[in-house]
């Protein structure tokens, strides 16, 4: 049986230790996804915390039909699409003022953390779709078959996904960089 | 710009050490050859370590606990609302109407089955008023079997004033003819007229 599954029936029979031992396991992959998309600590805590608890109300509705990470997953993004689209709203602020407030210790740094930067400005350009597959496949290193299913859709649009997201970052950051 | 997606596919793969050593040499062997390809496994490795920040283990920590509250507490509401929901339900007057309707449709369906009430016949009580009878007689008609004889002999008693009454208005009316010429009277009728007459006075004479 599967173990997440094991931890589930154990859950419901009102098991805390399980009910710990799933949060544990999957709290820190989640919030790296979530930070990634919201990029702000407050927003990824608060989206972790609403995801797991939409998730241990909602158990009775676990179709089980796809592992438990990815019904996690599709529950983490899809509350994060509402923080992103709010996030893309509000007004950008110049790379150059950011990085010299923040850290003008080394010009090492400071290119370092001006690629960085570059990168995440250029990755919230992209459209959603996109931008989340990229994330789930280089960041998260999912496979493009658990991608298709986080998002719902084939391994084919997935894929191109990817194509279309990763074309399109090179040429943003060449046109800034 | 390099066209070989099955190559681009496992760059990420291949970036995460998850490929077969077939692959691997392979996506080596591109990379060595396609400037594209190189730049696009460069990005990939600028994603890949762009790492995110470490909350801290007191923040790992307390989040199973936070989680755990959150969902009692969203569970504890629900069953509340549920209740609020039931007793709601229960004041509401659905049971309520249900249950008028039904008495108001059992009162009606009686009132449609039950039989309407017999009208009283008028009773003629042997008051001796003349009037009363004649009122009684109008409203209604009882037959004559089911009158006792004390009410047998107040008829009689209103039936002999009437007729003495009406012989009176006869007499009355006959002795108010005014006095009349035979001759023109007679001569008004025709000839098979007054064969007739004639004949029926001959009868009248004999019979006297």
């Amino acid at each position: 049986m599967d173990e997440d599954l094991d931890l589930i029936g154990r859950i419901e029979t009102g098991d805390r230790e399980a009910f710990n031992e799933l949060v544990e396991k999957y709290q820190k992959p989640l919030y790296s996804l979530l930070y990634r998309m919201v990029s702000d600590h407050d927003d990824a805590s608060d989206l972790l915390q609403k995801t797991f608890v939409k998730a241990f109300l909602g158990l009775k509705g676990f179709e089980r039909r796809s592992s438990f990470k990815t019904w996690l997953y599709q529950i983490a993004i899809n509350l994060a699409k509402n923080v992103y689209r709010d996030r893309s709203r509000i007004e950008q602020v110049p790379i150059d003022d950011v990085v010299i407030r923040r850290d003008p210790k080394t010009v090492e740094t400071l290119i370092k953390k001006e690629n960085r930067l570059l990168l995440r400005q250029s990755l919230a350009e992209l459209p959603e779709k996109q931008r989340l597959t990229l994330i789930l496949r280089v960041q998260e290193g999912r496979k493009f078959e658990d991608i298709a299913n986080i998002m719902k859709c084939s391994i084919g649009t997935a894929k191109a996904n990817y194509h279309h997201a990763v074309q399109k970052l090179k040429k943003i950051m060449a046109d800034r960089g | 710009m390099c066209k070989d997606t099955g190559i681009k596919e496992m760059l990420p793969a291949y970036m995460e050490q998850g490929l077969d050593e077939e692959w691997t040499t392979r996506v080596e062997k591109h990379l060595g050859a396609c400037a594209d390809c190189r730049a696009e496994m460069k990005l990939l490795l600028m994603m890949a370590a762009d790492q995110t920040p470490d909350p801290g283990e007191s923040f790992w920590a307390a989040m199973p606990e936070r989680i755990h509250r959150d969902v009692q507490k969203m569970k504890t509401e629900k069953r509340r609302f549920e209740v609020s929901s039931l007793s709601d339900g229960l004041l509401i007057p659905r049971w309520v109407w249900s249950v008028a309707t039904a008495g108001l449709v059992l009162v009606i369906s009686l009132l449609i089955i039950m039989p309407s009430p017999k009208k009283d016949v008028p009773k003629i009580t042997p008051s001796g008023d003349v009037s009363s009878y004649e009122e009684s007689a109008l409203m209604d008609t009882p037959g004559l079997t089911e009158l006792s004889q004390t009410e047998l002999d107040g008829v009689s008693i209103w039936a002999d004033g009437e007729i003495s009454s009406l012989s009176s208005e006869i007499a009355d009316a006959l002795t108010s003819i005014p006095d009349r010429d035979i001759h023109e009277d007679l001569s008004e009728l025709n000839h098979q007229e007054i064969e007739r007459l004639s004949k029926e006075l001959e009868e009248w004479e004999q019979e006297a």
